[in-house]
């Protein structure tokens, strides 16, 4: 067994972060290694340090909100509310964040973050118009005219009565 | 950092196709004409799984002529044109933008008071009906008709308004 109660992460630009097991063990990838006791050195993630800083965060929150589940203490639970709020409201304004998060929420199986990062880019897309959605991420159009219209009558379905 | 161009392009499909399950289906399909990596994200099992009604093989398995598809989207498509379920007696179709269930009883299916009396009421075939049997409505003193769906058949946490589909004939 791992003698240490924490686990240090190394980002791609290498700032350590030194972070309680107890709190990386919501991400499946760091479970694994700790369960295989390869988690004593530091663990080197291709992941931002800003990334990285804010993935922490998360998962601290998180944990601290489910150990409390039980306790009925209203102040802290606002306290937690405002900070998803917060947390949604930077992550949606942002897109470099919202993408760096979502890529290493994927890598580091956290499947909680995950589903909130693509809940948020969901929220974002509803509605928009193909066009608005490529202005929104900067996508190119790579459809020639032709193939334009070989989508548009696959989907015929979904356009036409 | 990403490149500016790329936001989208970094992410496995499988995320990409996580997050347009958590729209609807027309948002899906529009977004198909997006770039060409979102059109085949836009194939994924993932989306259409999550807009298919959950009793979606019951219905199928009801379907009076076999529906053939090769993947969930295909399936999704077939199920938005309606089409005849337990015996012909039921039309059934996805409403396409929301991807909610709904029905059409055919006479058949309805019970309609003295309808076995042809002194009353007519059963006949009509060319416009999507039924193979329609209640022609002779004379009567008394029209009661009453039709039951059980709510299980129903899409959860959605609004259902229920309509009489009826003719007048020229001799009315």
């Amino acid at each position: 067994m791992a003698t240490t109660s924490t686990v240090k992460l190394r980002s791609g630009d290498n700032e350590v972060f030194e972070v309680e097991k107890q709190v990386m063990i919501q991400s499946g990838t760091i479970r694994n290694m700790i369960e295989d006791d390869a988690a004593d050195g530091e663990i080197p993630l291709q992941i931002s340090s800003r990334n990285l800083a804010k993935v922490v965060e998360w998962c601290k929150c998180m944990q601290h909100r489910d150990r409390n589940n039980n306790n009925d203490n209203k102040e802290e639970e606002e306290e937690e509310e405002e900070w998803e709020k917060k947390f949604d409201e930077e992550v949606s304004e942002d897109k470099d964040l919202h993408f760096g998060l979502l890529l290493a929420a994927n890598y580091l199986e956290i499947p909680a973050l995950l589903h909130r990062l693509c809940q948020l880019a969901a929220d974002i897309v509803k509605g928009k118009t193909p066009e608005e959605i490529r202005r929104t991420f900067n996508i190119k159009k790579d459809f020639t005219p032709e193939e334009e219209e070989a989508v548009m009558d696959e989907h015929g379905w979904a356009f036409h009565d | 950092n990403f490149d500016t161009n790329c936001y989208f392009n970094v992410l496995p499909e499988e995320c990409v196709a996580t997050v347009f399950s958590l729209t609807c289906p027309l948002d899906a399909c529009r977004s198909s004409l997006v770039s060409s990596s979102f059109r085949s994200a836009m194939d994924s099992d993932i989306i259409w799984d999550k807009f298919l009604p959950s009793d979606w093989l019951e219905i199928v398995s009801k379907s009076v002529s076999p529906l053939a598809f090769s993947s969930k989207k295909e399936l999704f498509a077939l199920l938005c044109h309606p089409f005849l379920i337990d015996d012909g007696k039921i039309s059934f179709k996805l409403e396409k933008s929301s991807g909610k269930n709904s029905y059409i009883l055919s006479a058949r299916a309805l019970s309609i008071t003295w309808s076995s009396n042809p002194i009353y009421w007519s059963w006949v075939s009509m060319q416009e009906s999507r039924f193979s049997e329609v209640a022609v409505l002779r004379t009567s003193n008394w029209l009661e008709i009453e039709g039951k769906i059980k709510t299980k058949m129903l899409s959860q946490n959605t609004m259902y308004g229920a309509y009489l589909i009826m003719k007048i004939s020229d001799r009315a």
